[in-house]
């Protein structure tokens, strides 16, 4: 099977094929190693940052932002966030407190982006 | 009224305000920082997205924690602080007038001023949108701040009509709020914004992008029920019989931004129509001696590192002008600039002054590929640099070292490479 | 009548068959099927042109065309299980400018008045869709009510801005031309502005314009003569009508919003009451200011004497950093032959408001839904032509919108005591002038509701307490920073802005929600404040208001609306 990714290493977007043959991984396309060595973990186990909000009470704000420590397998994005959101936490939070530990046992901890003082 | 002397006033507690006051006072001058918001950091309160300060910091951060590390080095300072303060009015004479509801009226006479107040989003009336007038047609930055300060959702279904980063982050993130987004239109023929945000924002969620589109009619009217969408020509006119009816209940506007200088010209600052912000020297000093500005109220840049840099930029000149360096009635040569070069910032450069460093920001026209930025004088190359690739969206930048009396020339050669 | 109607009818449009009947006051119902909906109106424009005839009421259709209304049976099934709403003397009908004056004219009486209106505030139908203008009396025909209101209405604005606190400016209009074959026009215009006794009109040589107007030579204009014509005044027509309905609720008018009337009670041929949705209110006398719904009101009255062909005009507003061109109302006088415009408008120009936002516009098409007012790119295109500002283009327009007028096939005011129904009173197809116009139309209908009162022995005594002054609200950005600081130090709350673009602040937003008309959406806070009007559109301030509306009001951020039911800005918490 063959696929296309668009290298966002770089500003010079290649377009890098991947096709699994028996020998191993086949990568097409990429101007440099960065890029191969991205298309070759798009192709395996795609991950992103997340970033969302949680709720937080007694704040000057309603909702914290927050953010994995790393990034997490694309596949699990639903799931973690689901659990993300039932996170309420209590204001004063300070920027990097962790909000939620191992996200969904990814080993991923969801951290606090910013500082909340409480409600004057 | 409470009357204040101070060296240096900084107008805007967003990431050039803190860069630039947070220098200023590094370099040992008395600083004031004004903020019309509650709490300092601007916009990039509402950007939680990950991406900033991998220039400056060499981690991706979410724009939250870009403003947070300045705010804890800003609470260690001992500047003076003014949040809730909106600044109405500013003198030729560099005096300051601006209200608080604690402290009322506020008038600052001040050494030197960073003007520092951002961008605003422009909104649908400057874009022309046709139609009804329904609530639920509403600028990105709106619709970002309701989701991720307030913790609203302003609709179920959305489209979007601009491909600007903003776009495509907005994408992203109402779609893990749960709503629905039914495609990205973009009038120009390539995107706005990263490719990294076309991957990660749109091909992740399989959000569709349609390039020489726009929306041609909003329909609702009480609240938006729909919008006719249409292929462009190449002359951006819309194609009879491509009309497409969508329904939503959002139709989100990601469509530029403007600088925000009704404060500048108000004080007689002079502009530039390119960049739609004030006329600047090396030292971001405006057209008034003494008054400098930095970040996106002098022109819209792409990354906040580069915002940061240009406040301090600011913050030196102000510091250099308050300690009797730059001539109080300077003359200057104008940068000139050719090719595929939309801007070049800073506009111009002091006369007869000792060698500098000066950088550059630019902007190219359309894209282009294995092209390369060139700064000459007369016909001598003072730098050179090779661009394997460039696109409007992203903003350049070239360090030049000159002499007194050159006169710099920005150039990317057409290399004929362009795509589309 | 009615057979040589429909004569003329067969001659100047043999496509179509039209049937006309006329009644004993000269309305004439036609009937019949037309080809288009401009058809329709050219029909209706045509007979209501003939002699004799006072007006023309259409039952005409359009073929393939389902000329859109209201459903006003349903309104009323939903009224008739409420019971009774309010009792009253008077139920005023419709709140754009001209309800707001009759009720505010009215509250000097000792009488119980109702004012409802289908929107969530005031001033939100051809009110809140115009230029403002306190026009002279140059452009409409002699021997109208037209004529005779605007000319009178026009000098009582003085006292009313005076009296209500309102921006007003006297900014007079000049017209000149530099073709010679344009003088014949211009002297035509000044002998109309004469006859319909016009304050001072003057016919004026070039240099006297270049006078009045030393900036025509600025942009390279030759008048050879020139109209001039100080009478001509400016105003925002929803600050007026605020002030006016504000004043009227001080004298004890009760206001009710949201609220559709959908039914006349009557009784031996006098009116006993009004069903609404929200229940009856039982009253003597209705005041018909229902705008472009004014027909169907009247038709509820069982009195089908007009009918209402919405006009829509659509206008640009530009960005204040663009100043106009002149300090007066200043255009070039083209004759009326010479233009390609709708011949029953005035068509627009270049204007400007009170607070010197340059205004372009309106056009004028005929559209068959009384609610359409949607913009359209053809629209754009003819009031940008008007243009004539080398400073301004497209790309300093802030918002574009669109209204529509109500007119009549007779293309006039429509206004007076039913003969059908006694105590119900029309204030009908108020269109341009109609601003201008308003305080007499206010006045004429006070004028026969005393009259009618005398006849039917009821006495109506005037109030002992009436108040005729609304104080102007807080503008804090016209104070000096000295008494900007009085006011922050008095009351905090005038230190927070809230609106950045026009300097527009918390004290300011409250003083208007805790008033005694409260505006209880993000657009009639934006009529009492002017926040969110100016550059950014709200952008930066709405979810501000949003807040303080939801904590002053008691209700949650997501029942704030932008302009009412169904326009909710928020949908839902996110979490």
């Amino acid at each position: 099977m063959k696929k296309t990714y668009t290298c966002i290493v770089c500003p010079m977007s290649c377009r890098i094929t991947v096709e699994e043959q028996e020998e191993g991984m086949k990568v097409a396309g990429n101007g440099c190693g960065r890029g191969k060595e991205y298309a070759m973990n798009e192709h395996t186990l795609p991950k992103r940052t997340l970033t969302t909000t949680v709720k937080v009470e007694n704040g000057r704000l309603r909702r914290l932002p927050v953010i994995t420590d790393s990034p997490l397998p694309k596949a699990k994005r639903e799931e973690c966030l689901k659990e993300i959101y039932t996170v309420c936490v209590q204001a004063p939070v300070h920027y990097g407190d962790i909000v939620l530990e191992n996200v969904c046992g990814t080993g991923v901890d969801v951290l606090a982006s910013r500082s909340v003082q409480q409600k004057a | 009224m409470k009357e204040l002397t101070i060296d240096v006033a900084v107008i805007g507690g967003g990431p050039a305000g803190m860069a630039a006051a947070l220098e200023a006072e590094r370099l040992g001058v008395k600083v004031a920082l004004l903020e019309r918001n509650f709490e300092l950091g601007g916009i990039l309160q509402q950007c939680i997205h990950d991406g900033f300060g991998l220039q400056r910091f060499g981690v991706s951060m979410a724009g939250s924690s870009y403003a947070q590390k300045f705010i804890n080095e800003i609470e260690k300072a001992e500047m003076q602080v003014f949040l809730d303060t909106m600044v109405l009015e500013i003198t030729e004479e560099k005096t300051i007038y601006a209200c608080s509801s604690q402290e009322g009226m506020i008038r600052l006479q001040c050494g030197a001023i960073i003007l520092a107040m951002g961008c605003r989003e422009r909104t649908a009336g400057q874009i022309l949108l046709y139609g009804h007038r329904p609530q639920g047609v509403m600028t990105a930055g709106s619709v970002q701040r309701y989701i991720n300060m307030e913790g609203y959702l302003p609709g179920k279904k959305a489209v979007i009509l601009g491909s600007g980063d903003i776009g495509l982050i907005m994408a992203r993130r109402m779609v893990l709020e749960g709503i629905e987004v039914k495609g990205v239109y973009e009038v120009m023929s390539s995107p706005g914004g990263l490719t990294r945000n076309i991957v990660q924002c749109l091909e992740d969620f399989e959000i569709p992008l349609y390039l020489s589109h726009t929306v041609t009619r909003i329909r609702g009217k009480h609240h938006l029920e729909g919008v006719t969408v249409m292929k462009l020509d190449g002359e951006r006119k819309p194609i009879p019989g491509t009309e497409k009816e969508i329904d939503c209940d959002l139709l989100v506007l990601a469509v530029g931004l403007i600088p925000e200088n009704e404060l500048s010209v108000q004080a007689g600052v002079e502009m530039d129509e390119r960049t739609r912000g004030p006329l600047l020297d090396e030292d971001y000093m405006t057209s008034i001696p003494g008054i400098f500005a930095a970040g996106n109220v002098s022109l819209v840049f792409d990354l906040v590192d580069y915002v940061s840099q240009s406040g301090e930029i600011a913050a030196q000149g102000a510091v250099k002008y308050l300690q009797g360096k730059i001539d109080s009635n300077p003359e200057y040569e104008k940068v000139q600039y050719e090719g595929n070069v939309q801007f070049v910032v800073p506009q111009r450069i002091r006369k007869g002054e000792k060698e500098k460093e000066v950088v550059f920001f630019l902007r190219v026209k359309h894209p282009a590929r294995r092209a390369e930025l060139i700064c000459t004088e007369k016909e001598q190359i003072l730098v050179k640099k090779k661009l394997p690739t460039a696109a409007p969206p992203e903003m350049l930048s070239c360090q030049v070292k000159i002499s007194p009396g050159q006169s710099p020339k920005v150039q990317i050669p057409e290399t004929g490479n362009s795509e589309e | 009548m009615g057979e040589k109607i429909q004569q003329f009818l067969k001659q100047k449009f043999p496509e179509i068959s039209i049937t006309a009947v006329a009644d004993a006051r000269n309305i004439v119902t036609l009937s019949g099927e037309c080809e288009s909906w401009q058809q329709l109106v050219d029909v209706g424009h045509a007979v209501a042109k003939l002699e004799n005839v006072k007006n023309v009421v259409s039952d005409m259709t359009v073929r393939g065309m389902e000329i859109p209304g209201r459903d006003y049976e349903a309104l009323a099934r939903e009224g008739e299980k409420k019971g009774v709403l309010a009792e009253a003397d008077v139920v005023i009908v419709g709140l754009g400018i001209v309800g707001c004056a009759i009720a505010r004219e009215l509250s000097k009486y000792d009488l119980k008045i109702v004012a409802i209106d289908m929107a969530e505030d005031v001033a939100t139908g051809a009110s809140k869709a115009n230029n403002g203008g306190i026009h002279h009396a140059g452009g409409v025909k002699p021997g109208t009510l037209k004529a005779k209101l605007s000319v009178r209405g026009n000098r009582m604005y003085d006292q009313w801005a005076e009296e209500l606190g309102f921006d007003f400016i006297r900014c007079g209009d000049l017209l000149y031309v530099e073709d010679e074959e344009d003088i014949d026009g211009l002297c035509e215009e000044f002998k109309i502005a004469l006859k319909n006794g016009d304050y001072r009109p003057q016919l004026i040589n070039g240099e006297q314009a270049l006078e009045i107007e030393p900036k025509l030579a600025d942009y390279g204009r030759k008048p050879v003569m020139g109209l001039w014509l100080p009478s001509q005044g400016r105003v925002h027509t929803y600050e007026v009508a605020v002030a006016l309905i504000e004043n009227a609720a001080m004298n004890g008018v009760q206001v009710i919003f949201q609220c559709n009337a959908c039914g006349v009670y009557t009784e031996e041929g006098a009116v006993t009451g009004l069903l609404t949705d929200q229940g009856v209110i039982r009253t003597k006398y209705i005041i018909n200011a229902a705008g472009v719904y004014a027909d169907d009101i009247s038709a509820m009255a069982g009195d089908r004497c007009f009918t209402i062909h919405p006009r829509r005009g659509t206008l640009a507003i530009i960005d204040k950093s663009k100043k106009p061109m002149f300090d007066h109302l200043t255009g070039r006088f083209i004759s009326a032959a010479k233009q390609k415009r709708n011949p029953e408008s005035k068509g627009g120009g270049m204007e400007f408001t009170p607070s010197q936002n340059i205004l372009i516009g309106p056009s004028a098409v005929e559209r068959p839904d009384k609610e359409d007012v949607e913009t359209t790119a053809e629209e754009l295109e003819f009031i940008m032509k008007i243009n004539e500002n080398p400073e301004v283009s497209e790309r300093d327009i802030i918002r574009i919108f669109a209204g529509t007028r109500p007119a009549d096939f007779s293309e006039d005011f429509v206004i007076g005591m039913s003969p059908i129904a006694r105590r119900f009173i029309n204030a009908a197809a108020i269109q341009s002038p109609g601003v201008g116009s308003t305080p007499a139309i206010a006045e004429m209908v006070e004028q026969i509701v005393l009259e009618n009162a005398k006849q039917e022995g009821m006495e109506i005594e005037r109030r002992a307490d009436f108040n005729p002054i609304r104080k102007r609200p807080v503008r804090f950005a016209e104070l000096s920073h000295e008494e900007q600081d009085a006011l922050i130090q008095e009351r905090p709350e005038y230190g927070r802005i809230i609106c950045r673009c026009e300097t527009i602040t918390e004290g300011e937003i409250l003083d208007a929600i805790h008033s005694l008309v409260v505006p209880a959406s993000i657009d009639a806070i934006k009529r009492r404040t002017r926040a969110g009007m100016g550059r950014c559109q709200g952008g930066f301030c709405q979810a501000k208001v949003l807040e303080i509306l939801a904590r002053e009001l008691g209700i949650k951020h997501t029942e704030v609306t932008l302009h009412g039911k169904g326009s909710n800005i928020l949908t839902e918490e996110n979490r």
